[in-house]
């Protein structure tokens, strides 16, 4: 494999050609923050947590291919604005109960919030959807709560390569969520979505808590 | 009801009998058969995916996204009023209030006895004339609370006409 | 009876056939045969003036009489005015809105005078179901230039000479995507005309669509020949039925004239055009997002850094995208020659500008004037100005994407760049004025609510962003701002307006930061002392009745 040089954040980096900033960050023991990619998948840039400054301009470090003698910058203080207001929009909009929830410890959304120092009780007063989307429970295999899904397509990628999808977003806009019109036999039951799952959308069913468990999040 | 199927499913062979199955037609193809339709029901989106040679649930994503596609039945009367900045301004939001009072929905909804279906549009493309509203395929414009009361008694009497 | 020849012609768009336009034709057509008038008056469809809050609408020529809110009540009374001793039907002659002088000639009427109408030339002087109408005014005779006199090379350094930039909103140089697409790799090439024109209070593009389709199919067949094009589509969004049915009538008589199909003209050149329609998606305004409306998928706009759509588009083959109004001008611009297209215009924004003048205006309609016109000119002396003696406040150019523009900026030049500079944008040509009596906290939650709407949804910067601004906006308007609120509104605009994936997220923020800006005051009002300085914000007026 071809090799190449750059540089990421005043250090020297040695990356394979046709890797993209964020695997190379990552792989080197620089964090990126990131939703919508899963090694093995192809990115989307979706997310858009995953900005860095190149040439001083804002990009997706998922979707760009390192090139020799690349300046990269992942801590300016526009790149860390633009984080902190992005995890904080999410945040707000989420069914925020890591308490009663799943992925609690093992979330994605957990992880970010404690690299880049964010907390409910600091960070600043945004409206809260207190989200009251009831669980999808139609689904055989899992539970989906639509209150908790940050729309990285994940799931859905992934069950494309197993099944030929029977996992897919449904609406547009604001309202999207998964939805899985059709026959559900087609599902092969492998897990892949539950477990690449990075929040606590989808979650097995058989471990489901009781449900007595508020769907209102209790915001600040 | 087996009958009307039938005459369903016909209907979708027929429709789909001008197409060659192509990944392309779907939008042209789900335009066409909520225009026979009136709307997409669960089993004509199956027969289309099938038809296409896409997952059930690819279909009915793509439908979906589009805010013309109809997942659930419409009513007989199809109101939509014009949103559209021109239209705002002069008044949009109070045409949607008179008409919800009128015939007792919200925005997005359809009447019980599925006689009218109510929604907004982004812009009807008739700035001038705002505010607009839609009934159907007539096109009102500069209208008013008082006007808009006018216009469903003649509705209800084209009802009585029908009959 | 004696009538000297005439051409009665009324609008058919589809603004005066809300108005009756339908009817007041056939009661036209009906006295016609009943006076055995056949032989000396020629009557006619037209398509969209442009001017639709007068219609419905009908000249007369050849004296040019225009009038407006013809009712089929008034054609008796027009029939008369056509007998030898016949006086023009003075109760229907339009009305200058400030003095209430009657103007008889459209020639006279400052709206129409003051504009230089090139794209709309043909908009409401020809049948758009007669191709003959359109051959009559030198149609198809730039195609014929172009196949038999012009190597491609030519016809797209003609194109870029003329400065011709891209009308559909972001104003690229046309000439240079031309030549980007006829140099990039792959085949077949594909040309889509962009008829997807979602911006609220915009309708120049249906305009043309309906009053003259033939503009644009010519302007897409120069250029499919210029780039090496042998399909094309006419993406016409769902709302205009009228669009589709004229556009699929021109293409079937173009075709048959054989200006389309297998050997064009006996050139050896043949190209096909579709019209797709649209099925309501704000977002399928931009291209990688229309390119997948049309490949059957969901459409949700690539990320930057991709291909550009003239090297990777349509099914991944170099695909041509351009705006209805930028087609329409290229017969001219191959017909005239592109010295004659820079000679209008300015230094970098060459040609005319086609505004569709709404909202709290005297003269509402569509307004072709060459670039760099000042604000005021278009307001005011066209526009007629701000009717029932209020003051004007602000004008909302680019739709959506655009920002608010108050009263110091009315001399501003308006082209491409100086819109820009000003915190707004050309967009798709709408402009909405606004009088005392609007809230401009209001129009920011407006463009928000459809922005929101309209947002595909794969990003969260513009899904989660536009809804939290919304609601923001929505508590600032109904008396729940809290002091914080405007500082959240810039700050979370502006990374919305950073990190969104595409152009509609980008620009989403532009309404709520422009009025900020330079209308700062009202949201404090709204924030501070619980008030709606124009009267609009109904919980807000509420509350001071109350006191």
């Amino acid at each position: 494999m071809e090799e190449i040089g750059l540089t990421i954040d005043g250090l020297d980096i040695v990356a394979e050609k046709g890797n993209n900033i964020l695997e190379v960050a990552l792989k080197n023991n620089i964090y990126i923050p990131h939703l919508c990619y899963y090694p093995g998948l192809k990115p989307s840039g979706a997310c858009r947590l995953c900005v860095v400054e190149v040439g001083g301009e804002l990009m997706p470090s998922c979707l760009v291919p390192v090139v020799p003698r690349m300046v990269v910058t992942t801590n300016t203080p526009q790149v860390e604005r633009a984080r902190r207001a992005i995890v904080e929009l999410l945040i707000a909009d989420h069914h925020y109960d890591c308490r009663h929830c799943q992925a609690s410890g093992h979330c994605e959304l957990q992880r970010i919030m404690a690299r880049l120092h964010i907390s409910v009780k600091q960070m600043r007063p945004l409206r809260w959807a207190r989200k009251e989307i009831p669980q999808d429970t139609s689904h055989p295999l899992f539970d989906y709560d639509p209150g908790r899904c940050v729309l990285c397509s994940i799931c859905v990628k992934t069950c494309e390569r197993v099944s030929s999808g029977t996992i897919n977003f449904v609406g547009r806009g604001y309202g999207t969520k998964l939805g899985f019109f059709g026959d559900k036999s087609r599902c092969e039951s492998c897990r892949g979505c539950v477990e690449s799952c990075p929040v606590g959308a989808l979650v097995p069913k058989s471990t489901l808590p009781p449900s007595t468990e508020p769907s209102v999040t209790t915001g600040l | 009801m087996a009958v009307d199927e039938e005459l369903e499913e016909g209907l979708l062979r027929e429709i789909l009998s001008f197409y060659k199955g192509e990944r392309a037609e779907l939008i042209p193809i789900l335009l066409e058969v909520q225009a026979n339709f009136g709307y997409l029901p669960d089993y004509a989106l199956q027969f289309i995916a099938s038809f296409i040679g896409i997952p059930e649930g690819e279909a009915y994503s793509v439908a979906s996204f589009y805010a013309l596609f109809r997942l659930a039945p419409l009513g007989r009367h199809r109101v939509t009023v014009c949103r559209g900045t021109a239209c705002h301004i002069r008044g949009a939001s109070q045409i949607v209030s008179e008409i919800e009072e009128l015939i007792s929905i919200k925005e997005g909804e359809t009447t019980p006895d599925l006689e009218y279906t109510l929604e907004t549009v982004a812009c009807i493309g008739c700035c001038a004339l705002a505010p607009c509203l839609r009934i159907d395929s007539r096109v009102h414009g500069e209208m008013t609370p008082e006007k808009v009361r006018e216009l469903f008694p003649a509705l209800g009497e084209e009802r009585q006409n029908v009959r | 009876m004696f009538v000297k020849q005439r051409t009665i012609s009324v609008c058919q768009g589809t603004g005066c056939i809300s108005g009756g336009a339908e009817q007041v034709y056939s009661f036209l057509d009906a006295g016609i045969d009943k006076l055995h008038l056949r032989d000396s008056v020629y009557l006619k469809r037209s398509g969209c003036h442009g001017f639709c809050q007068r219609g419905p609408l009908v000249t007369v020529e050849p004296e040019g009489i225009f009038y407006s809110k013809v009712t089929p009540e008034d054609v008796p009374a027009i029939f008369q005015s056509l007998l030898a001793e016949g006086k023009p039907v003075e109760r229907l002659f339009y009305r200058d809105p400030a003095t209430s002088r009657p103007i008889a000639h459209y020639r006279d009427i400052p709206f129409y005078s003051k504009q230089q109408r090139t794209v709309l030339r043909n908009c409401g002087n020809i049948d758009p179901e007669r191709i003959d109408d359109y051959l009559a005014t030198g149609g198809y005779q730039a195609l014929h230039r172009a196949l038999f006199e012009m190597p491609s090379e030519r016809i797209i350094d003609e194109v870029k000479r003329s400065g011709l930039r891209g009308l559909g909103g972001a104003g690229f140089p046309t000439g240079q995507k031309w030549e980007a697409c006829r140099q990039a790799a792959g085949a077949p090439k594909y040309v889509i005309c962009n008829g997807d024109e979602g911006d609220p209070g915009a309708f120049q593009d249906r305009s043309v669509m309906e009053g003259d389709p033939h503009s644009v199919l010519e302007g897409m067949i120069i250029a499919a020949f210029a780039i090496g094009a042998q399909r094309g589509f006419v993406y016409v969004r769902a709302e205009y039925p009228l669009a589709v049915k004229r556009l699929k009538i021109a293409i079937a008589q173009a075709k048959e004239r054989g200006f389309l199909g297998q050997d064009i003209l006996g050139s050896g050149f043949g190209f096909d055009i579709e019209v797709f329609q649209g099925a309501g998606a704000f977002v399928c305004g931009e291209s990688t997002a229309l390119v997948l409306s049309i490949e059957g998928r969901r459409g949700m706009p690539k990320p930057l850094p991709r291909p550009r759509t003239t090297e990777v588009g349509l099914w991944g083959k170099p695909t041509l995208l351009n705006n209805v109004k930028t087609f329409a001008n290229i017969p001219l611009v191959i017909s005239r020659g592109s010295a004659w297209f820079a000679s209008r215009g300015t230094g970098k924004s060459k040609g005319t500008a086609i505004f569709s003048l709404t909202g709290k205006i005297a003269n509402s309609g569509l307004i072709e004037v060459p670039m760099g016109v000042k604000l005021r000119e278009i307001i005011f002396d066209i526009g007629g100005g701000v009717p029932n003696g209020k003051a004007f406040k602000a004008v909302q150019t680019g739709g959506p994407s655009g920002g608010c523009l108050p009263a110091t900026l009315l001399d501003m030049p308006v082209d491409f760049d100086s819109l820009v500079a000003a915190g707004s944008m050309m967009g798709s040509g709408g402009m909405v004025v606004m009088d005392e009596d609007t809230c401009m906290v209001d129009v920011a939650r407006y463009f928000l609510d459809f922005t929101c709407r309209e947002s595909c949804g794969q990003c969260i910067p513009c899904r989660v962003g536009t809804k939290q601004m919304f609601d923001i906006l929505d508590d600032i308007t109904r008396g729940q701002g809290r002091p914080e609120d405007i500082d959240l509104l810039l700050e979370f605009g502006e990374v919305v307006a950073r990190t969104s994936l595409c152009g509609l997220g980008q620009s989403a923020p532009n309404p709520v930061l422009t009025t900020i800006r330079y209308f700062r005051d009202e949201y404090e009002a709204h924030i501070y002392k619980k008030r709606c300085p124009a009267g609009v914000c109904p919980e807000l007026i509420a509350k001071v009745g109350a006191d």
